[in-house]
């Protein structure tokens, strides 16, 4: 099974911030570099670092941590003290450029060497319309059918520079192969692109697509476009039918046979019995705000022994290809996902031991995409 | 005690040598991965530079519409490079460029200050307006902004970003646990900003940045520039090549900052330099040699006619420029007319126009001993020419090792440069105070671009 960490601010529970705190920068803002080189340790996929799914509007009650950090300034801090796993970084379309996105990814996956990946913000959680509030405000159809030109453009450009066309021929002073890189002339509705990129192709060809958004044209991009779809399913029948109609659905997608992966968005509330559990997410509810409780992911409530054999039924059961875990309290509860759970994992086969090789796509068993210029060439 | 030189590092894959990717000790293959940057980044702060400096470039450079290969083209987006390399480093400054044109000022907003949280205090911004039409083409736009407008819109962008640094007073993270208060939102306030081109309601989800603001930079020349420059920079990144040039500009800046009542000492103007440092005289000509052999024939004719914007295939490399066709046929940039007059008043041809703008494009040149060197910056610093230098190495990382080997102790020996850092912070380093909240309101109520406003009205 694939493992990913969520991760949110200090952790999933929005009175996270109030049990544990992860170490702190001068002006305030946790340090993430530790728990990710826990994760690392431990062998995880890959991090992803989402936005609070808590509105912005309970800044006003002054209990909740609504902090938002650049996602990915976030990874790219953490390029440089980390070695193998995979760095994601959740963000939006909406009031973006994808000239701006496709190379800010280039960037990423070159200073990675191959570790970066875009969990694509669809529903606007990033962001607060009244924030942009010059910009138009598009209907709910025209969000979407833009946001599938936003990524064909980004995939364009992430193409523009074949594989090979830096040559940094020093003898002949050809830096880089101008057959090798394309404009892309792109002319939609809602962008027109000349390109090229200015920035190399990423190692990945293009780091992987990781989406959330469940609405039926979230889904459908998502069966067309995505290489992980993360979902919130509560219960195990759903997520088996789920799982069943986004696979069918990638596979009629016709896009040369590589399958959108399921994870499972599961915040597991782990204590050593079952009981101290149930105390445990009692006591996090109770000293948070209510509205911040209910936008949390689904949740598992129990012991790491519990959680080993929940996760190892749905995979079994084919509810889905593995778990993105948004732990409530990241600094507790990251050494007991890598203490209690991960081992048990390891040993019943269920996990890989070692990192398969050096790129997130690698990680996941995706394969990698060739330029849709190459054939230009001839 | 002697005023301390101030010292940046302008980042360029491979060198600002237009053939430095030439060199036989540049890791030319390397342009795009992590750890060039960060040899270079930390033989910067054992230099004890204040800072790093990224240029941007929002369009790939072009031949007759074909993507033009002979120069190197791995353009990393600077924040993301930055943030790397705030991992990997504690004192040096991180100054990312970043267009005021085809971005949003929250999401600006919010990435600087990340950068900045992130650094402990390090971050710079380098604001700039985005004039090149074929950038624009990447952008969903036919054609740039008019300059004017482009310098509105940046100004009315800097007001919303630091309105919303602004947002969260000083002390309003809490994290008081005992009184179930994360932050203090008293003093944490919306900054419903109703403006020409924006609307943004605040607040920011981040605290002030550890600076306040990030240090801001500017580096544009022309009138409309340098009124920006008096409003809103801390830091001017200038191409000059003379001192007198320099000096005169040092003077208009120093003048203008009056009017908003802000001191020369606020301020810090750093001038572009691309040192070639040799140990010898005999060494520095060698090595000019080399760097001028390593220039492709190809790619000097296009430097020339990429800087002008002038097509150049009609004219061979030892004739002389078409001096007034070129000035007809599109207004240049300030300091691309400085190297056409210079060309001009030097007779120069093409092929030696291409050999001056291939060292460092539009700015200052030296080659020398790096005693030579000392006495050449210590003269300019003490004709009031400038606050320090940018400095643009014609190739990385061999010609960089040279200077903080060579001619960093020097300085430092003769007290210009400081012998370790004075704070953690790049206000700290740089001898600039935390700007108060809401300081940049009272900047704009003593006029910022005022002049070049009534222009624009003037002109339609």
């Amino acid at each position: 099974m694939y493992i990913t960490l969520s991760i949110s601010g200090h952790g999933h529970h929005p009175a996270a911030w109030r049990k544990s705190t992860l170490p702190l920068n001068v002006g305030g803002i946790p340090r993430y570099d530790g728990v990710v080189r826990v994760a690392e340790a431990a062998t995880l996929d890959a991090v992803i670092f989402t936005p609070p799914r808590f509105d912005k509007s309970l800044l006003a009650n002054g209990i909740t941590d609504v902090l938002q950090l650049d996602n990915l300034s976030v990874i790219g801090s953490l390029a440089a003290v980390t070695n193998s796993i995979g760095l994601g970084a959740s963000s939006p379309i909406r009031y973006n450029e994808p000239f701006n996105i496709a190379r800010s990814f280039s960037a990423l996956d070159n200073l990675t060497a191959g570790r970066s990946c875009w969990l694509i913000d669809l529903e606007g959680h990033s962001w607060t319309p009244a924030d942009f509030g010059h910009a138009s405000n598009l209907s709910i159809d025209d969000h979407y059918c833009r946001a599938e030109e936003f990524l064909i453009v980004v995939r364009k450009l992430w193409d523009s520079w074949e594989d090979g066309a830096v040559l940094a021929d020093k003898l002949n002073g050809m830096f880089a192969d101008s057959g090798k890189i394309h404009p892309i002339n792109y002319a939609g509705n809602f962008f027109s692109v000349r390109g090229p990129l200015v920035a190399v192709r990423p190692p990945q060809g293009h780091p992987p697509i990781f989406m959330d958004d469940m609405s039926s044209a979230g889904k459908r991009l998502a069966a067309s476009y995505g290489d992980v779809l993360i979902a919130p399913c509560g219960d195990r029948a759903q997520a088996i039918s789920l799982t069943n109609e986004m696979r069918a659905a990638s596979k009629a997608a016709s896009r040369g046979g590589a399958a959108l992966k399921i994870l499972m968005m599961l915040c597991p509330i782990l204590a050593k019995d079952e009981r101290s559990a149930k105390n445990r997410a009692d006591d996090l509810d109770q000293s948070s705000d209510q509205d911040a409780v209910r936008s949390m992911p689904p949740r598992f409530v129990g012991t790491p022994a519990g959680l080993v054999s929940h996760m190892s039924e749905w995979v079994d059961a084919g509810a889905c290809d593995g778990f993105n875990l948004a732990f409530p309290v990241l600094s507790e509860d990251v050494s007991v996902l890598v203490q209690d759970v991960v081992p048990k994992l390891k040993q019943a086969g269920l996990f890989r031991a070692e990192y398969p090789g050096s790129t997130m796509r690698e990680h996941l068993g995706l394969r990698r995409p060739t330029s849709q210029f190459s054939k230009e060439v001839a | 005690m002697k005023k301390k030189m101030r010292l940046g590092m302008f980042i360029y894959p491979g060198g600002h040598h237009f053939a430095g990717w030439r060199h036989k000790t540049t890791p030319a293959s390397r342009l795009s991965s992590l750890d060039f940057y960060v040899n270079v980044a930390r033989l910067a702060e054992r230099g004890k530079f204040d800072l790093l400096f990224i240029g941007d470039q929002l369009n790939a450079r072009e031949k007759n519409g074909r993507f033009f290969g002979r120069q190197t083209s791995s353009n990393l987006d600077p924040i993301s490079l930055l943030s790397a390399l705030s991992a990997v480093t504690n004192n040096i400054g991180l100054v990312a460029t970043l267009s005021t044109t085809y971005n949003e000022p929250y999401a600006i907003a919010n990435k600087f200050a990340t950068l900045d949280h992130l650094s402990n205090g390090r971050a710079g911004w380098n604001i700039v307006t985005t004039m090149d039409d074929r950038a624009a083409l990447n952008f969903s736009r036919s054609a740039a902004m008019e300059k004017t407008d482009r310098y509105i819109r940046g100004r009315e962008f800097v007001d919303v970003c630091t309105s919303l640094w602004d947002s969260w007073g000083d002390d309003a993270l809490k994290r008081d646990d005992g009184k179930s208060r994360f932050c203090d939102t008293s003093l944490i306030a919306p900054i419903r900003h109703r403006g020409e081109s924006f609307n943004v309601e605040g607040p920011l989800r981040l605290p002030r940045p550890v600076q306040g603001w990030p240090v801001l930079v500017q580096a544009g020349g022309s009138p409309q520039g340098i009124e920006f420059a008096a409003l809103v920079a801390e830091v001017i990144f200038t191409a000059q090549t003379d001192i007198d040039p320099a000096r005169t500009f040092r003077n208009t800046i120093h003048e203008k900052l009056a009017r908003y009542g802000r001191r020369p000492e606020d301020l810090a103007i750093m001038p572009g330099l691309s040192p070639l440092i040799g140990s010898t005289e005999a060494e520095v000509f060698r090595l000019e040699e080399e760097l001028s052999d390593l220039l492709h024939p190809e790619l000097a004719m296009w430097t020339v006619s990429h800087l002008f914007q002038f097509p150049l295939d009609q004219y061979g490399p030892d004739e002389k420029l078409p001096y007034e066709e070129i000035r007809k046929a599109k207004k240049m940039q300030s300091a691309a007319e400085a190297v056409l007059s210079n060309s001009q008043r030097q007779q120069l041809t093409i092929a030696q126009t291409a050999r001056e703008i291939a060292r460092s494009r539009t700015h200052g040149n030296f080659a020398g001993t790096p005693d030579q060197f000392v006495a050449h910056v210590e003269n300019w610093m003490s004709e009031g020419a400038c606050d320090g230098f940018n400095i643009m190495p014609p190739y990385f990382p061999s010609q960089m090792e040279v200077f903080v080997d060579q001619v960093v102790p020097l300085l430092q020996k003769k007290h210009i440069l400081r012998e370790e850092y004075d704070g953690r912070t790049l206000r700290d380093n740089l001898g600039f105070a935390r700007p108060a909240r809401n300081h940049f309101k009272k900047l704009l109520s003593k006029g910022g671009l005022s002049e070049a406003i009534e222009g624009r009205a003037g002109a339609a």
